[in-house]
C-alpha cells in the first residue's frame, strides 16, 4: 500500500518514540523522560479536546444556544436554559479547590456526584453482585444426563457424569468455604480450620489463574508493539521484507 | 576436595537466582520476535465456551437488528481488544447488523472510529447508516447506561464528531436503549459489569463482553450467571473469535493479528515456564526453601 | 453550609435514586435524567479539574527552573499542541454535505441556527493534524509504556513464583496450567502427544477452563460476596453521612 510522507514521517516518530519508551528497560534515561513528558502533555490535550467537543460544546454550547433563540416564544424553554447553567455552576464550584480559602464550595458538587452515585450503586451491587450470584449457586449439584441430548462424561456412574457433579460440588463447596475464610469472628481451628483451608486453596487456585492470564496480557501489549515495529516500521516505512 | 565441589555447585544455583534481570528480558524479547520470522510457524486455536457463546449470541441476532459495541479501553490495551473489535465488525456487517459505538475511555472513541471505517469499508457499509460512533460522555456508567436508557438523544445529542442525531439515518433504530439486541463491552477494566449491571439487569438488554487476559478471570461467575451471554477473553479470545468467523465461513480472511500473534505468545509463555522451572530448582538445589515472610530457611541444600 | 448542606445534598440525592428505583413514576424518572445529565456535565469539571492541575503543576515546574523543568516544559508543550489541534481543527474544515439532498437542506439551516460550528475537530480523517497525534504520538507511547510490564511480569515470574509450599504450590500450578492452556502451541503439542490417544486425558484447553469455571469462579464468587456486601455497606454509611468522601482535600 502507498504511504504518504505524514504517514512515513508518523511511523518513523512513533518508532522512535517505541524506542524511548523502551530504553526504560536498561534504565532510566533522558530519552526516556522525553517520551514520557510529551505522553503526559498529549494525553492531557486530548482529554481537553474531547471534553471540550463532548461535553462542552454537545451539552451545554448547542442546547443552549437552541433553547435561548425560542425563549420568546416558549417559556418552557428557560427550564432547558436552567438544566444546562447550572450543572456548569456546579461544575465551576469544583475548581474551588485551587483556592484553599474557599475549597470547601467544591464539596457542594462533590456531594452531588457521589450521592447519587451512592444511590445507584445501592441497586447496582445488590443486582449485580449479590442476588445474581447466590442466584448461581441455587441448582442441583448432581446432573442427571439425557443421553439424547447431552454428551457423555468421561466417567458416568449409571445416568450420572461424575466429573460435572464433582465440579458442580468443587465450585458450591469452594464458594462456602472462601466465604468462611473471610470469616474472622471464628479461629480458624479443628474442623472448621480444615474447611477454611480448602477455601485458601480455592482462592490460590483463582489467584494462579489470574497470574497466569496477566502474563498473557502483559505479553499481547508486547506483541502489539512489536508487531507495529515488524509490520508497519521494518517492513512498511522501510520496505525491507522479512520472512512471514 | 567434594565438599568444595558442592560449595561451587551451591554457588552456581545461587548465582541463577540472582540472575540480572535484563537478561530474562533479553530472553522475552527474543522468544516475541523470532515466531513472527518464522511463517510456517502456525498453530491451530483451540475454541473454547466463552467466545463460542458469544460467537453464537451475536449469530443469533436477527439481521438488520441493532447492538452497541462499547469500546471502553485506550491505546495501551489495542493489541489485545482491538482485534475483537474488528471480528465481532466483521460478524456484525457481514449480517447488516448496525453498530452504535458508545465509550466510557476518553480514547475509545478515537481507537473505534479508525477501526470501525476500516471494517466498514470492506463490507461496502458506511458511517451513520451502518454504523455510528456516537462517543464518549463522563459521569460513569449510570450516568451514561441509565441516560440511554430513557433518551439516546438526551445522553448523545449528536454523534462524536457533532453530527446532530436528526442527521444520522441510523438512528432512527435507536432511540433508546430498549431498541438494542445486544450490548457488547469490550473493556480494559470492569466495564462489562457495568453494563451487566444496569443495561441487563435494569433494562434487560443482554450484554455481552471482551476483556483483557488480566480481567478474564474475574468474568467467569458473570457467565456462569448468565449475567453476561458470552466474553472474550485477551488476545486468545479474539483469536478464538477469528478462528470461528473463518470456521463458519462468514469471512475466510478473518485471521488477523490475533492469530499471528498466537506463536509469539506461546513462546513467550514456554520461556516464562521454563524461567520459572529454572528458579524452583535453583532455589531447592541452592537450599533457599525458607518463605519470606517468615525468614525460615530449611537445609535441604545438596539433594 | 460547609458540613450539612453537603450531607443533604448527598444523602438526598442518593435517596431519591433509591427510590426512583422502587417507585418508576413518571415524575422521578425525569428527574433521574436531570441528575444524570448534572453528572455528565459536573463529571467534565472532574476531568477539567484533573487537566487543569496537571498543567497547573508543571508550569510551576518550568517557572520555578526547579529540577527537571524542561520535562515539564515539553508536557506543557505537548498539551497545547494537542488541545489546539483537537479542540479548534474543526473551524479549518469544511463541513461535510449529509447524503440526502433534504438532508443537506435541513442541516444547513440549523447549520445558521447556531452561531458557531466546532466541527469535525476530532475526526480523525477529516482533522488530519489530530489523527496524526492521535496515532503516531499518543497510542505508540502509552502503548509502550504499558507493554514495558511485559518484561517486568517475566521477570517477577522468574523471581517469586516459587512452590514453598502447599498454597504457593497450588498457585505456581494453577498459573503454569493457564500459561500453558492459552498458549496455542503447548495446547497443540499437549493435544498431538495425550489426549488424541488417551480419550481420559482431556485437551490443555478444557484442563484450563476447568480450572476457571469451577475452582477460579468459586474464590471469585467468595470475594464478590464479600466485596458486595463491604460496598453496600460503604454506600448506606455514606447515606446516613457517617462516612463523607466529598469532604476530603478541603479544609473548613
Amino acid at each position: 500500500m502507498e504511504m504518504t510522507t505524514a504517514e512515513l514521517i508518523g511511523i518513523w516518530v512513533a518508532a522512535a518514540l517505541t524506542f524511548c519508551a523502551l530504553s526504560f528497560l536498561y534504565k532510566d534515561n533522558p530519552f526516556y523522560q522525553v517520551a514520557e513528558s510529551l505522553f503526559v502533555g498529549v494525553s492531557a490535550g486530548y482529554g481537553a479536546a474531547f471534553v471540550l467537543h463532548q461535553v462542552i460544546y454537545q451539552d451545554v454550547i448547542i442546547p443552549l444556544s437552541v433553547s435561548v433563540q425560542v425563549v420568546s416564544e416558549e417559556p418552557s424553554a428557560l427550564l432547558q436554559v436552567a438544566n444546562r447553567i447550572l450543572p456548569c455552576i456546579l461544575g465551576l464550584m469544583i475548581l474551588a479547590r485551587f483556592f484553599p480559602s474557599i475549597g470547601w464550595i467544591s464539596r457542594w458538587p462533590l456531594a452531588f456526584i457521589i450521592g447519587y452515585g451512592t444511590g445507584f450503586n445501592v441497586m447496582f451491587i445488590i443486582q449485580t453482585f449479590l442476588l445474581p450470584q447466590i442466584y448461581g449457586m441455587v441448582k442441583p449439584l448432581v446432573e442427571v444426563a439425557d443421553p439424547t441430548v447431552t454428551t457423555p462424561d468421561v466417567v458416568m456412574i449409571g445416568n450420572v457424569p461424575l466429573m460435572a457433579t464433582i465440579s458442580n460440588l468443587v465450585l458450591f463447596v469452594g464458594v462456602l468455604a472462601v466465604i468462611a475464610y473471610f470469616f474472622f469472628s471464628k479461629p480458624h481451628t479443628g474442623a472448621y480450620g480444615k474447611f477454611t483451608k480448602f477455601g485458601v486453596w480455592m482462592l490460590m487456585l483463582g489467584f494462579g489463574a489470574t497470574y497466569g492470564n496477566t502474563v498473557m496480557a502483559r505479553m499481547s501489549l508486547l506483541i502489539g508493539r512489536i508487531q507495529f515495529l515488524l509490520d508497519d516500521w521494518i517492513q512498511g516505512a522501510m520496505g525491507i521484507n522479512l520472512p512471514g | 576436595m567434594a565438599k568444595q565441589q558442592t560449595k561451587q555447585q551451591g554457588d552456581i544455583w545461587s548465582s541463577l537466582l540472582r540472575i540480572d534481570r535484563r537478561i530474562i528480558f533479553v530472553f522475552i524479547f527474543v522468544a516475541l520476535v523470532v515466531p513472527f520470522l518464522i511463517p510456517s510457524l502456525t498453530v491451530p486455536v483451540e475454541v473454547q465456551r466463552p467466545a463460542q457463546d458469544l460467537f453464537d449470541a451475536v449469530a443469533a441476532l436477527p439481521e438488520g437488528s441493532e447492538v452497541i459495541v462499547s469500546f471502553d479501553y485506550g491505546p495501551s490495551t489495542i493489541p489485545e481488544l482491538s482485534p475483537m473489535a474488528i471480528a465481532l465488525a466483521r460478524h456484525c456487517f457481514s449480517r447488516d447488523i448496525r453498530i452504535y459505538a458508545t465509550a466510557f475511555y476518553m480514547e475509545g472513541p478515537a481507537i473505534g472510529e479508525a477501526l470501525l471505517r476500516q471494517v466498514a469499508e470492506e463490507y461496502g457499509k458506511e458511517e451513520h447508516v451502518d454504523f455510528v460512533n456516537l462517543g464518549f460522555k463522563p459521569g460513569g456508567p449510570p450516568a451514561v447506561i441509565m441516560g440511554l436508557a430513557s433518551s439516546v438523544s438526551q445522553v448523545f445529542p449528536t454523534d462524536k464528531n457533532n453530527t446532530p442525531l436528526e442527521d444520522i439515518p441510523a438512528m432512527q433504530y435507536f432511540q433508546k436503549l430498549t431498541d438494542i439486541e445486544l450490548c457488547i463491552s469490550l473493556s480494559a477494566s470492569t466495564y462489562p459489569e457495568a453494563w451487566a449491571g444496569y443495561a441487563w439487569a435494569r433494562v434487560g438488554v443482554p450484554c455481552g463482553g471482551g476483556v483483557t487476559a488480566v480481567m478474564a478471570a474475574d468474568f467467569y461467575a458473570f457467565l456462569d450467571t448468565g449475567q453476561l451471554v458470552g466474553c472474550l477473553m485477551g488476545m486468545k479470545g479474539a483469536a478464538e473469535y477469528e478462528q470461528l468467523l473463518v470456521d463458519n465461513e462468514i469471512d475466510l480472511d478473518a485471521h488477523g493479528d490475533a492469530t499471528r500473534a498466537m506463536p509469539p505468545q506461546s513462546m513467550a509463555h514456554l520461556v516464562i515456564i521454563v524461567f520459572v522451572a529454572i528458579g524452583n530448582v535453583a532455589m531447592y538445589m541452592s537450599g533457599r526453601t525458607g518463605s519470606r515472610a517468615g525468614g525460615k530457611r530449611r537445609k535441604s541444600g545438596g539433594r | 453550609m460547609r458540613k450539612q448542606v453537603p450531607f443533604l445534598i448527598a444523602t438526598i440525592m442518593g435517596l431519591a435514586m433509591v427510590v426512583q428505583f422502587f417507585v418508576p413514576a413518571h415524575g422521578l424518572v425525569e428527574m433521574q435524567a436531570i441528575v444524570l445529565l448534572y453528572g455528565r456535565i459536573i463529571g467534565a469539571f472532574a476531568l477539567i479539574l484533573g487537566i487543569v492541575s496537571l498543567i497547573r503543576v508543571n508550569w510551576v515546574r518550568v517557572k520555578r527552573k526547579s529540577e527537571n523543568w524542561p520535562y515539564a516544559l515539553i508536557t506543557i508543550i505537548g498539551f497545547i499542541i494537542m488541545f489546539l489541534a483537537g479542540g479548534f481543527g474543526g473551524f479549518f474544515i469544511e463541513p461535510e454535505a449529509p447524503a440526502g439532498e433534504a438532508e443537506a437542506v435541513a442541516a444547513a439551516d440549523e447549520a445558521a441556527a447556531w452561531d458557531f460550528d466546532f466541527g469535525a475537530g476530532i475526526d480523525q480523517e477529516r482533522n488530519p493534524v489530530f489523527g496524526w497525534l492521535f496515532n503516531y504520538v499518543f497510542v505508540p507511547m502509552d502503548a509502550t509504556i504499558f507493554a514495558l510490564l511485559a518484561f517486568y511480569v517475566a521477570s517477577a515470574a522468574y523471581r517469586a513464583m516459587r512452590a514453598r509450599d502447599l498454597t504457593a504450590g497450588l498457585l505456581l500450578g494453577a498459573a503454569v496450567i493457564v500459561m500453558l492452556g492459552r498458549a496455542s502451541l503447548a495446547s497443540f503439542w499437549w493435544d498431538q502427544l495425550l489426549s488424541s490417544r488417551i480419550d481420559i486425558i482431556p485437551t490443555l484447553g478444557e484442563i484450563t477452563e476447568w480450572l476457571m469455571v469451577y475452582p477460579n469462579t468459586a474464590a471469585k464468587r467468595g470475594v464478590y460476596f464479600g466485596v458486595g456486601l463491604a460496598a453496600l455497606g460503604q454506600a448506606i454509611r455514606i447515606l446516613v453521612g457517617l462516612e463523607r468522601p466529598y469532604m476530603a482535600g478541603t479544609s473548613d
